[in-house]
């Protein structure tokens, strides 16, 4: 499989998680992009993480045809966090595809 | 579904057929005689990717998973002290891992739907701490907790997961109890007589239907308190 775009996956992401963002009304300080912050002071509650998660996934699968799973061991283990911004889980999934 | 090719699961599995449900039902051994339209397939339910993958053939090939019924379960009676530590272990990962990796396994696409009814299977049992069954009773009670906590985690979702706690009933699992410990079991109940599957039935639709949609983080125990 040709090595994911990062510019595609962060777009993927960036989308699920304004669509998530607005559905759970969540809303969103600053621009969404690479820099983003998932988690930690303008980032995400717990709540609406959950839903963004199960959104990249699925997105991830449809737009990209790849299957990502963010609930593992290494996703939740890694030293620095995956969820630390959106380049960062991009760069984490980017990662766990080509290990497949 | 888990659990659905015999005793209590088979028949959740064909009631829910016969309400309109396209049933997928998972069991490690699959009947010799499966009933016409509910679709088996092999599953050792303690294996989470096998459960993963399954759950999302069935995604793509049915739709959302819109209910989720565990009564996949085993139990072996025996003092707690001389069970053994694999026993007590397999006990765990089939009761309470089987469910707790189905949950997790349905749980994503009930998220994005912003629906789901999620049913556990628990047991008298566990209310009267009952003698002989140590490892079963804790399994069951973990399967009670996980309950009650995702019911929170969940909520916001509009998923219900609630769990049943059925009194005897006569199927393959009580077949190793011995009748005077049924009887005695029986006498606790505030209506003393043993379950049927029907009576089990009647709960599930209960909690699985959407007037139910208040209905959350219970533990409905049949029989009485």
């Amino acid at each position: 499989m040709d090595r994911l775009s990062r510019d595609e996956v962060v777009a993927v992401i960036t989308e699920a998680l304004s669509g998530v963002a607005d559905d759970l009304d969540a809303g969103w300080d600053g621009a969404l992009g690479a820099d983003a912050p998932i988690l930690g002071d303008g980032g995400l509650s717990s709540l609406t993480l959950v839903a963004a998660i199960v959104e990249i996934e699925e997105r991830m699968e449809e737009r990209l045809g790849t299957t990502v799973t963010l609930t593992s061991d290494a996703f939740w283990s890694a030293r620095r966090s995956p969820l630390a911004t959106v380049g960062t889980l991009a760069d984490f999934m980017i990662e766990e595809v080509s290990r497949d | 579904m888990s659990g659905a090719s015999r005793g209590l699961g088979l028949a959740f599995a064909q009631a829910l057929r016969d309400d309109g449900y396209a049933v997928v039902g998972l069991a490690r051994t699959l009947p010799p005689d499966a009933p016409s339209g509910i679709n088996f397939a092999s599953c050792d339910v303690r294996d989470a990717d096998e459960v993963r993958a399954l759950t999302r053939a069935a995604v793509r090939d049915r739709g959302p998973v819109a209910i989720c019924v565990n009564a996949a379960g085993i139990a072996s009676m025996n003092h707690f002290v001389t069970t053994p530590g694999a026993t007590r272990q397999r006990i765990m990962d089939v009761n309470y891992g089987g469910t707790a990796n189905l949950m997790q396994a349905v749980l994503p696409g009930m998220i994005r739907a912003r629906n789901g009814r999620i049913v556990n299977i628990s047991t008298v049992a566990v209310r009267y701490d009952l003698e002989g069954e140590a490892a079963y009773v804790a399994s069951k009670a973990a399967i009670e907790a996980l309950t009650r906590t995702v019911a929170r985690e969940v909520g916001d979702f509009g998923i219900t997961v609630n769990a049943i706690a059925p009194p005897p009933i006569p199927t393959a699992l009580l077949s190793g109890v011995p009748e005077r410990s049924v009887e005695q079991l029986v006498g606790r109940q505030a209506i003393r007589r043993m379950g049927t599957a029907e009576d089990v039935v009647n709960v599930v639709r209960f909690l699985i239907a959407p007037t139910s949609s208040l209905v959350t983080g219970q533990v409905i125990s049949l029989g009485g308190p």
